[in-house]
């Protein structure tokens, strides 16, 4: 075991060495140097461990508490020098190093490669010694390394019998390479051969973690699988993940397991784990349920390149739709899809029994609205499903989730199958920025917090950031223009002063999509993109003015190294936008929370640039849950070892309570920062904290599920009790509210008297009638079924698809399961500001079956054509339509003409004989004529 | 490198002058030369071609190589010693790492009497002594970002070479090694500091210099208890060291 004496205080000395990385003043007493001399003691602690349950041990922060704040005290103190004067770069080198072995000890190896790449090349690459540490820290860099090497007979022998047992685990390779390490062990400089002394202790770490261990410890994994994964560049795995697949035994489990580790920790090789296993001794179906787009997109090209080739990948993205690519009995497939694809599938499917395991991602996504409502109804469908004998695995995910009591009771999962790790690659640092441009780091959830400091506590020393503008909260309804551009150059200014001080790229989460135009403008005022970037934003830059000419405004920014990111850009320029922040080259990005939450990006800190949900009266503040799960995702593992979150007190909104009352404000940020509730059901807040629109959208949601029950629950003599009982509101304490809400659902669905007739029959066990069972199909709520109805028994019901589709549009605006305010704006009635009016849907749908461009659409509508307004005015109109677009075009009318066709058969003769499933095809399938690939 | 030198008994003799102990040749500093002369006969085969090519540096490791050979009897029996540049002593480049240090592991295994002393060396033929104030600068680096001067990094750097040079692998012992030194310099209540300055003999006030070297370095953090300043007197140094740097006697 280490000896660390108790007078030691390197949590201190690692708060301190991260407070003067980032130019504040450390709250304890100390020097660099002192820093440095407490990290490199703390290291030589832990140099001598050999054995198993010693490397073992150094997993464990409670154990590893020492090595893992020298490590980061190291890199910080580094990241200091290296900002400081040009006579430090050689020590500031050095250091990275040493806080690279010290991570790789810890097996910690994303942090340790991005360490010692900090170092410069021509530090790392002079001796032997850095050479090999190098090596061991980044092993799959040993190519590179081996060209360094100067031929040097015994120094490339070790390179390649270290490479062969990684990928082997040959014991004799291991003999090999560990004796030849140990004849570099001494080296005049001390430095290098301190180095070498615990480069041992890492290279048995990187041994201990190579991933081709799997094949001894858990031979239920297809080998072809683990050498894809090598194949890809994984060598080794961290040690949360090599604890759960070869202590636990996690991917051949047949239970249900709950995975609650840090972002970063590798939930989604788990779970490609499990769905490997799962398929690997029969044919089957597995599914991979992602709430966002951008998570489906990441899990879909992982699985195709790691699966074997026997085995079939799946998308299933966009709407709610029932329809599914017909699958041959004898094969192996596994579905990538959102939770409405993946519901509608599990409504219509003749294939349940051939599921075997179902993994569900962002758990905690329950909470969100008719969306976790919809995720919620599905997930305790599966539970009634098991219940009643089938055979397949739910395997779930999440990063932020606190009490899981719950959740455990709700999906079935035994205390062994729940699965909490508090290892992390990165370290997460938290600020709050005060109105006033007052910043102070504080301590958040981090184990190595000194003895005393409490979340919350102040890290550092406050710094002050110079903010060019006041902004107070306005004395009105809506926020004037002046106000909100006045805050974006606020906003700029903190994200300026952190780019200085963190470096690396940062995104700022915005609560508007206008805001993040705004701010993305105000940062391209001042600043220049990187020399070695500058080409590539150009390339980017152009093809945007050349494809979307309307986004000249963007493409400048992007010259500059900055970008916005928001659902009104084209979804090919978001993927550029992302992939040039990937690449290294943008150097802000403005977004809405859409991209915090969703993508596995590389940023280096993160600015939430407004603690509210919205700039309006009664905005509330951000959900603490949705701000755990943005904090998490700055500072990616292998391309920082830390990251940076900060918190924007902004005074920007109409004067309410909660935004102009000091005290209020405080207490509703330090929720915001520190709640640690446990997750409640959608349904929980529902006639009490939520607006009415939402509450319905939940109520419909969730009455939706009660009809998708039924039939799955043939024998169930009480389904309202039992589906509302195995709910996770039954699980949280909100029961009664759900069970209220399905009993009034059920009634409804009763009612004979209603047009069409009876959904279901009360034949103990209710049963759906014939329209049940299409309203079923149909994914709506029985209250929307019944407009569906009426609609298509309607007998001027126009034969002409574009007029059917916009007749449609306008009367289920309304209606719960539509969820865009636009368009419930502009079919009220025709006093608004909308460039879009009610009387311009036929033209729009007519122009968007055509394939004409969105912009070229709204280019198109009469209000645009005349208008007088502002660039400015004129694109927060174009923001608007967009999202129209993407919300009503996209998705809710190819749904409603899905429903239609499910439906027909209890229309008119007219509904009858109409295509309404072509029409939905012509809707999704359109292709944009105007779009052309730079490429070509 | 790494010895337990057996050599005849130095030709000098110690005096305790207040804080510093003073060495001087004994009976004169012609035998001491003539001493050191003989020592690095045994060391060296390389000697100085020309008079041109002598330099700071060399008088340097001279200077080490004298420090040691004259400490090392009173340090006594039963130290581990390492040091950097004292086997080539009239190479033309010194070492970065420590000068010389002695460590010292007792049979009591609690490590109670375990101790490591460093020894930091200075070189001058001036006998305004104004030199010896680089010795603060040496032991201040023990405190160093720089991982290749700071203690703690050293002492590890130690400890690979108990294990690769001396092949002891026992982890009890290694860890006593890396107990030695705590990160706190005023707690450090193991490691004593030697700081020894080679210097003219002739006109200076070696104690007055090294009391204040010691003070200085005391300032630092250390505790003044573990310093124990050394001066090592040689009349007519510069010339008496370009000599045996070209095996040559000198008789000052």
């Amino acid at each position: 075991m280490s000896t660390i004496p108790s007078d030691i205080n390197f949590r201190m000395n690692a708060a301190a060495a991260a407070a003067r990385a980032r130019g504040a003043k450390p709250t304890g007493e100390t020097t660099a140097g002192g820093d440095v001399s407490v990290a490199l003691y703390c290291v030589g602690s832990f140099d001598g461990y050999a054995n198993e349950d010693e490397l073992a041990s150094l997993e464990l922060e409670e154990i590893a508490a020492p090595l893992i704040a020298a490590a980061r005290t190291l890199l910080a103190v580094s990241d200091e020098l290296r900002s400081s004067d040009a006579s430090f770069l050689e020590s500031a080198d050095g250091l990275a190093m040493h806080a690279g072995i010290a991570f790789a000890m810890h097996g910690n190896f994303p942090s340790a490669r991005t360490s010692v790449l900090a170092a410069n090349q021509v530090y790392r690459t002079l001796t032997a010694a850095r050479r090999l540490a190098w090596a061991v820290c980044d092993p799959a860099a040993i190519e590179d390394i081996i060209k360094f090497a100067d031929n040097n007979t015994d120094e490339v022998l070790f390179y390649r019998s270290w490479k062969r047992a990684l990928l082997t685990v040959v014991e004799n390779a291991k003999g090999t390479s560990e004796q030849l390490l140990r004849s570099f062990a001494v080296s005049p400089n001390a430095s290098d051969a301190a180095l070498m002394f615990s480069t041992a202790v890492a290279f048995r770490q990187g041994f201990r973690l190579a991933i081709a261990n799997l094949k001894n410890t858990v031979p239920q994994l297809p080998s072809s699988f683990i050498a894809r994964l090598i194949d890809a560049g994984r060598w080794t795995l961290l040690p949360p993940q090599r604890k759960l697949l070869a202590d636990k035994g996690l991917a051949q489990s047949k239970t249900n397991t709950l995975l609650n580790l840090p972002t970063s920790t590798g939930k989604t090789l788990l779970a490609e784990a499990c769905l490997a296993a799962a398929l690997a001794e029969s044919t089957g179906i597995a599914v991979y349920v992602a709430p966002y787009i951008a998570i489906g997109d990441q899990v879909l090209t992982a699985l195709k390149s790691h699966m074997a080739e026997d085995i079939e990948v799946v998308a299933m993205f966009g709407g709610f739709k029932s329809e599914f690519p017909s699958a041959d009995p004898d094969t192996k497939q596994i579905l990538v899809a959102t939770p409405e694809r993946f519901d509608g599938w599990l409504r219509t499917t003749t294939d349940k029994a051939r599921l075997k395991i179902i993994v569900l991602d962002e758990l905690h996504c329950i909470e969100n609205g008719s969306r976790g409502a919809r995720m919620e109804g599905t997930i305790t469908r599966l539970r009634l499903l098991q219940d009643a004998g089938a055979a397949f695995r739910l395997v779930c995910l999440s990063a932020v989730l606190a009490e899981a009591r719950g959740l455990r009771d709700w999906l079935a999962v035994s205390v062994s199958d729940f699965h909490r790790e508090g290892w992390r690659p990165t370290a997460r640092r938290l600020a709050l920025c005060r109105s006033d441009g007052t910043m102070t780091w504080m301590y958040a959830t981090d184990a190595l917090r000194p003895a005393g400091a409490q979340f919350g506590t102040p890290s550092s020393g406050s710094i002050k950031i110079n903010l060019p503008e006041m902004v107070v909260p306005f004395r009105g309804e809506y926020v004037p223009d002046k106000d909100s551009i006045a805050a974006s150059r606020n906003i700029a200014a903190i994200a300026e002063d952190l780019a200085t001080r963190l470096h690396g790229p940062g995104l700022i989460v915005c609560p508007r999509r206008i805001d993040t135009r705004r701010i993305a403008a105000a940062l391209a005022e001042t600043v220049v993109a990187s020399d070695t970037s500058k080409i590539r934003l150009t390339e980017i830059a152009a093809r945007v003015e050349l494809n979307h000419p309307w986004l000249s405004g963007l493409a400048s920014m992007i010259r500059a190294g900055v970008a916005y990111h928001n659902s009104t850009l084209p979804f090919e320029v978001r993927r550029w936008v992302e992939q040039s922040v990937r690449d290294g080259d943008l150097t802000f990005v403005a977004s809405t929370t859409t991209l915090a939450e969703g993508a596995d990006l590389p940023f280096r800190w993160t600015l939430v640039s407004h603690w509210l949900r919205g700039v309006y009266a009664g905005a509330p503040p951000i959900n603490p849950l949705t701000f755990r799960n943005i904090a998490g995702r700055s500072g990616r593992a292998g391309s920082y070892s830390e990251g940076d979150t900060v918190l924007f007190e902004s005074l920007l909104g109409p004067n309410g309570a909660v935004l102009s009352n000091p005290n209020e404000r405080v207490a509703a940020i330090s929720k915001i920062l520190t709640d640690n509730s446990p997750l409640n059901s959608s349904i929980a807040n529902v006639d009490e904290n939520m607006e009415e629109r939402e509450t319905q959208a939940v109520k419909a949601a969730f009455s939706s599920q009660l009809m998708a029950a039924i039939p799955e629950n043939p024998h169930s003599e009480d389904i309202v009790s039992r589906l509302a009982g195995a709910s996770y509101a039954a699980n949280s304490g909100s029961l009664d509210k759900l069970a209220l809400l399905f009993t009034n659902a059920l009634n409804e669905m009763l009612d004979s008297s209603a047009v069409g007739g009876a959904f279901a029959v009360r034949n103990s066990p209710v049963s759906l009638t014939e329209l049940g069972v299409a309203a079923n199909r149909s994914g709506f709520s029985p209250g929307t079924v019944r407009k569906l109805v009426e609609f298509l028994n309607e007998e001027t019901l126009s034969s002409n698809p574009i007029q059917l589709v916009a007749n449609a549009l306008k009367q289920f605006a309304g209606v719960p399961e539509q969820s865009n305010h636009y368009l419930i704006k502009i079919c009220e009635s025709d006093s608004h500001r909308q460039f879009l009016k009610c009387a311009d849907l036929a033209s729009v749908v007519s122009f968007w079956l055509s394939g004409r461009s969105t912009r070229e659409i709204f280019e198109s509508l009469p209000t645009f054509i005349k208008t007088k307004s502002k660039p400015e005015s004129i694109e927060a109109q174009f923001e608007n339509f967009v999202g129209f677009v993407d919300s009503v075009m996209q998705s809710f009318a190819p749904w409603l003409m899905r429903s239609m066709d499910a439906l027909k058969a209890f229309g008119t003769e007219e509904a009858q004989s109409f295509d309404w499933r072509g029409l939905a095809e012509k809707l999704e399938s359109r292709e944009d004529n105007s779009s052309v690939d730079f490429f070509e | 490198m790494i010895s337990r030198h057996r050599h005849s008994a130095p030709m000098f003799k110690s005096i305790q002058t207040g804080e510093v102990r003073n060495y001087v040749g004994d009976p004169s500093c012609a035998a001491a030369y003539e001493w050191i002369l003989d020592l690095l006969r045994d060391t060296t085969a390389a000697w100085l071609p020309k008079a041109e090519d002598f330099n700071d540096r060399i008088k340097g490791n001279i200077g080490e190589f004298v420090a040691f050979h004259v400490t090392k009897k009173d340090v006594g029996s039963g130290w581990y010693i390492f040091y950097s540049n004292t086997d080539t002593p009239l190479s033309r480049i010194s070492g970065a790492g420590l000068d010389i240090c002695y460590l010292f592991l007792g049979t009591d295994l609690t490590g109670a009497a375990d101790k490591l002393m460093i020894q930091e060396i200075k070189t001058t033929g001036s006998s305004a002594l104004t030199y010896a104030d680089a010795l603060v600068t040496d032991y201040d680096k023990l405190k160093s970002v720089d991982p290749s001067l700071n203690l703690q990094a050293r002492v590890r750097a130690l400890k690979a070479r108990m294990r690769d040079t001396y092949g002891i692998t026992d982890r009890l012992i290694l860890e006593r090694v890396q107990l030695l030194a705590h990160p706190d310099p005023s707690k450090c209540s193991k490691v004593y500091f030697l700081p020894t300055l080679v210097h003219e003999l002739k006109n200076s006030d070696p104690a007055l210099r090294l009391s204040t070297v010691k003070k200085k370095i005391g300032a630092q953090g250390w505790s003044v208890s573990l310093i124990f300043p050394i001066s090592i007197g040689l009349t007519r140094l510069n010339d008496g060291f370009l000599h045996l740097a070209q095996n040559k006697s000198f008789e000052p």
